[in-house]
């Protein structure tokens, strides 16, 4: 292989050594083929070959692609050109198939004498017009040559341009530039290659340039010179006359109707002036002046803004002063209102639902009156028993301390949902952003500045619904289920079981998490079914130990005996009987929704439409404001729940302690 | 010892069925999903979707019948085949068993924890019932029952890290290091990293054991064979052994095995705010990234968890009370 692999190489070079450059090139078609056949021969025979015994082969094949073709050259058509103007010779359609080209030189006689340029484009002016013969010569990379010609036409222009003023006569104040424009000039022939403006105001003083901008100092009259020169140097000129007159005239100011502004409290209104017009069309101050909390304030710039936080119609003086210090004044009014409430907005439903309720109410109590004196004696002692029961239960309970605290706890709690929800408006968004606690924000701000106390008032709202609404949920599927699967027994209570055993196996995070998921959208609703159904198990569990004791029972199986139907058994015998048991763990199911909630908002798959404690606690860890500073961000919406939480559990063991008396020896 | 192991038998059947029925729900609930379940168990990424959600069309089964599907499914469960995370790109089970081995360490320490603790004061309140320690003790009891759990860990996190600067403030260990060789260093800066989540968990936890044990207790401490005790002339130190505590230990059982579930959701927050990444921070962060294959799992092992858990429980509870009678 390295034989053969040399002879080719050799053949190459012996080539170019007997013929000499020039000759060899001219028989590339026959030798240099040759050359390149061989050497791809080679090459194929050691790729495919052994690669390590040929190594060094390698380095050889290179220099065996000797280039002997000469390249193409191309001078391009023939051309025309006006004198005086830079004229490109292009050379880039000549090429070289092989090593590439490595050298455009392009020579010409010009003024008698032989001009050399070099590059693929080179540029030269003509100033004499005439027909001038340009010869390419092309090398590339192994020395071969090519030649090229091509014919320049350089044309003389002798015509004049004409000069053009985009306006023969300008207005203009003193000190301001105004736009001098002559693109309007031409030249039938050839190009103009100069533009000059002359200004005589101040000794004489030249501007070069299509368009230029010149200010007069001074008043008065001037005339200015527009000198155009083409590429034959012929020239041409215009005049431009110029008035320069003091401004007088204040800047016009915008409609009141478009200044006016209505916002909220704790908005940040923005102040416009950008719609103040002006005929030198600068404007220099803009000013806006007002009286905000008892003290005069001025802030200035074109379009700039103020955070008002407390409600009221200010009256907003805006000025503007022109260049020339003519000045302009209006007034207009930026009305701030409060934040309308939950009673604001919906007052008319509310006054038409309470009218609903009074007469439903009123009615009720006329019947009850009428229906009452038609009682007979057997049927008001059962009513006056159960009303004493009632009381003696109600009794009992206040008289238990974990009852009592339950209750004032949960009666704060109500109240404030009932203040926050009719009375107290959103809170508005402030520039103090997770700011410390302070009078004004007793329990500092958050990320985007809302007060954090209001924020927590208003969580008080969602988190009872939907501790109720959830418990509801749960207790009336937990009964039912519980019902059902107590009373039929045998086999049907064995599948029900084995399903309350998935709910009660799965962990009730997970399952909420997966449903929350599942289901996309958080709001209010979803969350509450989501909490809902996942709380029934063990009050299914609870009430179905109860039916299975209470089925067994003498009264049940006297009602069978005398053939009460099974619908009427379990209204009138077990439910009721039912009913305590559940009662205390419905009031801890709401506690423990309330939880369910939070965790479920911190994990942020809360509901997005409502305030609730779990949604500024996720907002207080997203921001790290346990690390930050503004602690009580992260305390106070947590605590509240703890208390709530509390509150409901103190009732709940109360109320178990009171409904169930086997407890009460305690 | 025959109806014993009849009892047996017939719990064990019953988780059986119960691990059966999660695997129902499980199977149904990511195909009741709005939408293609195969679309559902691709990645997002235009990169890989096309032939990831051919594969998954046909790893899935959607062209067959439910019943085909769910028996395809059921099989894959059991041989262990899992599928394949789409945010790690590996097995689900690879990247859980890292996740559950931490999740585990923080669980058994807190748990033993938690019973140590929560026994001795649930007994300590007892025997001082309606005296101002049992008040304080059940009041505080009450007051940790009733915290979200994440927030505690939060407000420990503000004091112990916000303010002092005593302790990491998350991860399992100090990041970029890996327990692997185990030294004497990591070690401690393991314990340190378990400290708040441990301290979290064990507190939150503590007040239904406290709660359960002390109610119990109250109610055996009143019963007749208490006071024949005592009139034997047991003191109260020997009555407390030999009479009550066997009989409180009973619900307790029942508790833990109930509470698994509670424990592991707790678990979850805890993870979150400190995390730590085990398996509740995984399933977070599954959710938050739609990795569904991998929140399919943890649903899967999380249900199976408390079965095992509450078979556990229900045969010690068997082997404790003799007179117990199953339904």
């Amino acid at each position: 292989m390295m034989t053969l692999n040399e002879v080719s190489h050799v053949m190459g070079l012996k080539a170019i050594a007997i013929l000499g450059p020039t000759k060899a090139s001219k028989m590339a078609g026959s030798v240099g083929l040759v050359a390149i056949i061989c050497a791809l021969l080679v090459l194929s025979s050691v790729t495919v070959g052994d690669g390590r015994e040929t190594g060094p082969a390698n380095h050889v094949n290179v220099t065996a692609l000797q280039d002997t073709t000469p390249p193409n050259a191309n001078a391009g058509p023939d051309k025309s050109v006006w004198q005086n103007l830079q004229f490109t010779f292009d050379g880039s359609l000549s090429n070289d198939t092989e090593s590439g080209i490595a050298s455009y030189v392009w020579t010409f006689v010009y003024d008698n004498a032989t001009v050399t340029l070099v590059g693929e484009y080179a540029q030269f002016t003509f100033a004499i017009p005439g027909i001038y013969t340009v010869t390419l010569n092309v090398t590339d990379n192994d020395g071969n040559w090519a030649t090229d010609t091509m014919r320049l036409t350089v044309m003389a222009d002798t015509s004049r341009p004409f000069a053009v003023s985009s306006a023969p006569i300008k207005n203009g104040f003193p000190g301001l530039p105004i736009e001098f424009n002559a693109s309007l000039s031409f030249d039938s022939t050839g190009q103009i290659i100069n533009y000059s403006w002359s200004f005589n105001d101040n000794g004489p003083h030249v501007l070069y340039g299509k368009v230029a901008y010149y200010s007069f100092s001074q008043i008065g009259n001037y005339t200015v010179v527009l000198n155009v020169t083409d590429t034959g140097l012929n020239w041409n000129r215009t005049t431009i006359k110029v008035y320069i007159r003091a401004d007088t005239e204040k800047p016009k100011m915008p409609k009141m109707s478009v200044l006016n502004k209505t916002a909220y409290v704790g908005s940040r209104v923005v102040l416009n002036g950008n719609p103040t017009t002006d005929n030198s069309k600068v404007i220099v101050n803009y000013t806006w002046s007002f009286v905000y909390n008892g003290s005069e304030v001025q802030i200035y710039g074109a379009i700039t803004g103020w955070w008002f936080n407390k409600s009221g119609d200010y009256v907003i003086t805006f000025s503007a002063t022109d260049y020339y210090g003519n000045s302009n004044t209006t007034t207009f009014h930026v009305k701030i209102k409060r934040i309308p409430t939950f009673l604001d907005k919906n007052w008319p439903w509310l006054t038409f639902a309470l009218i609903i309720i009074g007469f439903i109410g009123y009615e009720s109590v006329t019947k009850y009156k009428r229906d009452h004196t038609l009682l007979t004696k057997t049927d008001r002692d059962k009513l006056s028993l159960e009303i004493q029961r009632l009381r003696k239960i109600m009794r009992l309970f206040m008289a238990t301390r974990m009852g009592k605290a339950g209750m004032i706890i949960i009666m704060v709690f109500v109240a404030i949902a009932l203040y926050a929800t009719l009375l107290l408006p959103p809170t508005a968004v402030s520039p103090q952003v997770l700011a410390r606690e302070s009078w004004q924000h007793p329990f500092g701000t958050d990320q985007i500045g809302r007060d954090v106390l209001i924020r927590t008032l208003h969580g008080s709202v969602a988190s009872l619904i939907i501790g109720f609404v959830a418990m509801a949920i749960s207790m009336i599927i937990g009964t039912v289920y519980g019902l059902a699967s107590g009373y039929w027994g045998g086999w049907r209570d064995e599948v029900l079981m084995r399903i309350n055993d998935v709910f009660l196996s799965i962990p009730w995070l997970v399952l909420m998490i997966v449903i929350a998921a599942i289901w996309g959208s958080q709001d209010l609703f979803s969350v509450i079914v989501v909490i809902g159904v996942t709380g029934w198990s063990t009050t299914a569990r609870i009430v179905r130990a109860q039916v299975l004791s209470l089925k067994e029972r003498m009264f049940v199986e006297r009602a069978k005996a005398i053939g009460s139907g099974e619908w009427h058994i379990i209204r009138t015998h077990i439910l009721p009987n039912v009913v305590p048991l559940i009662f205390a763990n419905a009031i801890l199911t709401i506690a423990i929704s309330i939880l369910s909630e939070s965790t479920l908002s911190f994990l942020g798959l809360g509901p997005q439409d409502v305030e609730t404690w779990g949604r500024v606690l996720e907002d207080a860890y997203a921001q790290s404001a346990a690390l930050a500073g503004p602690y009580l961000f992260i305390i106070m919406p947590g605590l509240c729940i703890v208390i709530v939480v509390l509150g409901f559990t103190f009732i709940g063991y109360a109320m178990d302690e009171v409904l169930n008396p086997k407890l009460r020896k305690r | 010892m025959a109806s014993f192991r009849r009892v047996l038998g017939k719990r064990i059947i019953n988780a059986f069925v119960t691990i059966i029925m999660i695997m129902i729900l499980n199977f149904a609930l990511f195909r009741i999903m709005p939408g293609d379940p195969a679309a559902l168990m691709t990645p997002r990424d235009p990169r890989v979707s096309e032939a990831v959600y051919w594969r998954n069309v046909e790893k899935m089964g959607l062209n067959d019948s439910l019943e085909m599907q769910f028996l395809k499914y059921f099989i894959e469960t059991f041989s262990g085949d899992w599928g394949t995370s789409y945010i790690y790109e590996k097995p689900v089970v690879d990247v859980m068993g890292n996740a559950l081995a931490w999740t585990m360490l923080l669980l058994t320490t807190s748990t033993a924890l938690t019973f140590m603790i929560g026994v001795a004061l649930g007994k300590w309140a007892a025997r001082k019932r309606g005296q101002t320690t049992d008040v304080a003790i059940t009041g505080f009891g009450l007051f940790f029952y009733g915290m979200p759990i994440f927030w505690f860990g939060i407000v420990l996190l503000v004091i112990f890290v916000g303010v002092f600067h005593l302790l990491p403030s998350g991860g399992y260990m100090t990041s970029g290091t890996s327990p692997f060789p185990i030294t004497l260093g990591k070690i401690g800066d393991i314990l340190a990293h378990m400290i708040l989540p441990v301290t979290t968990l064990t507190i939150g936890s503590v007040a239904g054991v406290v709660l359960i044990m002390r109610n119990t207790l109250v109610d055996i401490l009143t019963e007749e064979y208490i006071v024949t005790a005592y009139a034997k002339g047991l003191t109260e130190a020997q009555v407390m052994k030999k009479h009550a505590s066997p009989n409180a230990n009973l619900p307790l059982v029942t508790m833990i095995a109930m509470d698994t579930a509670f424990i592991l959701g707790g678990a979850f927050q805890i993870e979150v705010v400190f995390s730590y990444k085990g398996v509740g921070w995984t399933t977070i962060d599954a959710i938050s990234k739609e990795d569904f294959p991998l929140l399919q799992f943890i649903f899967f092992i999380g249900g199976v968890a408390v079965v095992i858990a509450n078979l556990l429980a229900d045969l010690i509870l068997v082997k404790l009370d003799p007179r117990v009678s199953i339904t």
